[in-house]
């Protein structure tokens, strides 16, 4: 493995979206033309202005793992085919956990192969994707030293016996 | 539904849509509005809460004479998508997070939230739609700027597109009496990645008097959006396509 450029989150992945101000109302301060300031303010609504919801998050990092690839591809550790692969391995998995697995770390292997990691509590899970299209996965309960691992082919639909083994990544926010 | 034809994008750059309705009721506004229209939705919201954001409002330029307001706010999240629904005093919004789920599905959730909101209540005019669709491109590299994921247009000067760090710019333009577009683009820095954030947020807001039933929202829903794609696809270029594609040099 030469580099990992994709850290580990340190953010903050509380799903929760209250916001921990008070609840106070004044509204006998509310006049017309106060009540029109504020709707006339565009800015007031957004969510991810005041907090950053870990979809959010989430989004950003897997466009970090494209320009993670694309970089790659200019320092020719990989070709563009491979970072094609590679990131069409992503969104099978992405997509197959309705978006609720985590963008990977990610890494370039001695033979131009792609690694990509997943670590939660005691969850191990990792894909290591070749040129040729084939897809490795291995996972490892860190507490139990349960295993499993199986073969994917680039293109093909992930298995729901995957999707099942996937699941615990549905409470990852 | 769309007037014209919008692709849709592998791995779009979206990091929320907001479309903000202000409403006119033919009654006073009453609290019971919050529960009524909770029991309307509850099949698919299943949690919700209030929350009140201090706001300072002033009537001049500058904060002399300004006043902080508490204006309460009515959030439901929905059970498994990463859709919000907020409910103030005559004003509805609907936000969309990632992964954004394509027009088709957001004009069906502004639909959708209206919908349950007139079986509550009984309201006499749209007085404005505001559709705000905020893309976050990650920076890719520490110098980098912006002209690599943006072209210039009526919206996106050169000397921004080309600004180093830390650049905030906002254009606002009126492209008739009650129709506006407000474009701002800025950087944050780094909280999701090693270099920041590109913003590249698109507002279009109508403040026409608009007929309260669900085709007339609709039609300038889409109006809106319209003129929305219009600014992006205009703005992107080769190297946003490739990342809103999924492509690789």
């Amino acid at each position: 493995m030469t580099s990992v450029a994709l850290g580990e989150t340190v953010l903050d992945r509380d799903m929760s979206l209250s916001v921990t101000r008070p609840s106070v109302t004044k509204r006998s301060e509310l006049n017309s033309d106060l009540s029109r300031l504020i709707e006339a303010s565009p800015k007031q609504a957004a969510i991810s202005e005041t907090r950053m919801p870990v979809s959010v998050f989430e989004h950003e990092r897997a466009q970090g793992l494209h320009h993670y690839l694309e970089r790659a591809v200019k320092a020719k550790h990989i070709n563009a085919e491979m970072a094609s692969i590679a990131w069409r391995v992503w969104r099978a998995l992405s997509n197959a956990t309705l978006n609720k697995l985590p963008v990977p770390n990610a890494g370039v292997g001695p033979d131009g192969q792609i690694l990509y990691t997943w670590k939660q509590n005691e969850h191990h899970f990792e894909v290591e994707i070749f040129l040729n299209g084939i897809g490795e996965f291995f996972y490892l309960n860190l507490k139990t030293n349960e295993m499993w691992d199986c073969e994917y082919t680039v293109g093909d639909l992930i298995s729901e016996e995957i999707k099942a083994r996937l699941e615990f990544y549905g409470s990852h926010g | 539904m769309t007037r014209t034809n919008h692709p849709p994008y592998p791995s779009p750059s979206i990091r929320e849509v907001v479309c903000e309705i202000h409403f006119r009721l033919a009654d006073e506004w009453k609290a019971s509005i919050y529960s009524r229209y909770f029991e309307k939705i509850a099949d698919q919201f299943s949690n919700f809460e209030p929350f009140s954001t201090p706001t300072l409002v002033s009537a001049n330029a500058g904060t002399e004479g300004a006043t902080i307001i508490f204006p309460l706010v009515m959030r439901y999240q929905h059970s498994s998508r990463q859709l919000l629904l907020q409910l103030s005093e005559n004003r509805l919004v609907i936000n969309v997070l990632p992964v954004y789920p394509g027009w088709q599905q957001v004009i069906e959730d502004i639909r959708y939230a209206w919908g349950k909101l007139c079986e509550v209540v009984e309201p006499t005019s749209i007085e404005r739609i505001g559709l705000r669709y905020i893309n976050a491109i990650a920076r890719s590299a520490e110098s980098e700027t912006l002209s690599k994921w943006l072209k210039p247009n009526d919206y996106a000067p050169t000397a921004v597109l080309q600004a180093p760090k830390g650049f905030m710019v906002q254009v606002s333009k009126f492209i008739a009496e009650k129709d506006r577009i407000i474009v701002r683009l800025s950087d944050q820095s780094p909280s999701t990645n090693d270099y920041g954030t590109f913003i590249f947020d698109i507002d279009r807001i109508t403040e026409q008097n608009i007929n309260p039933d669900e085709n007339s929202l609709l039609e300038n829903a889409i109006r809106l959006h319209d003129d929305v794609w219009e600014v992006f696809s205009s703005a992107k270029s080769e190297d946003l396509e490739r990342l809103l594609q999924g492509e690789f040099l």
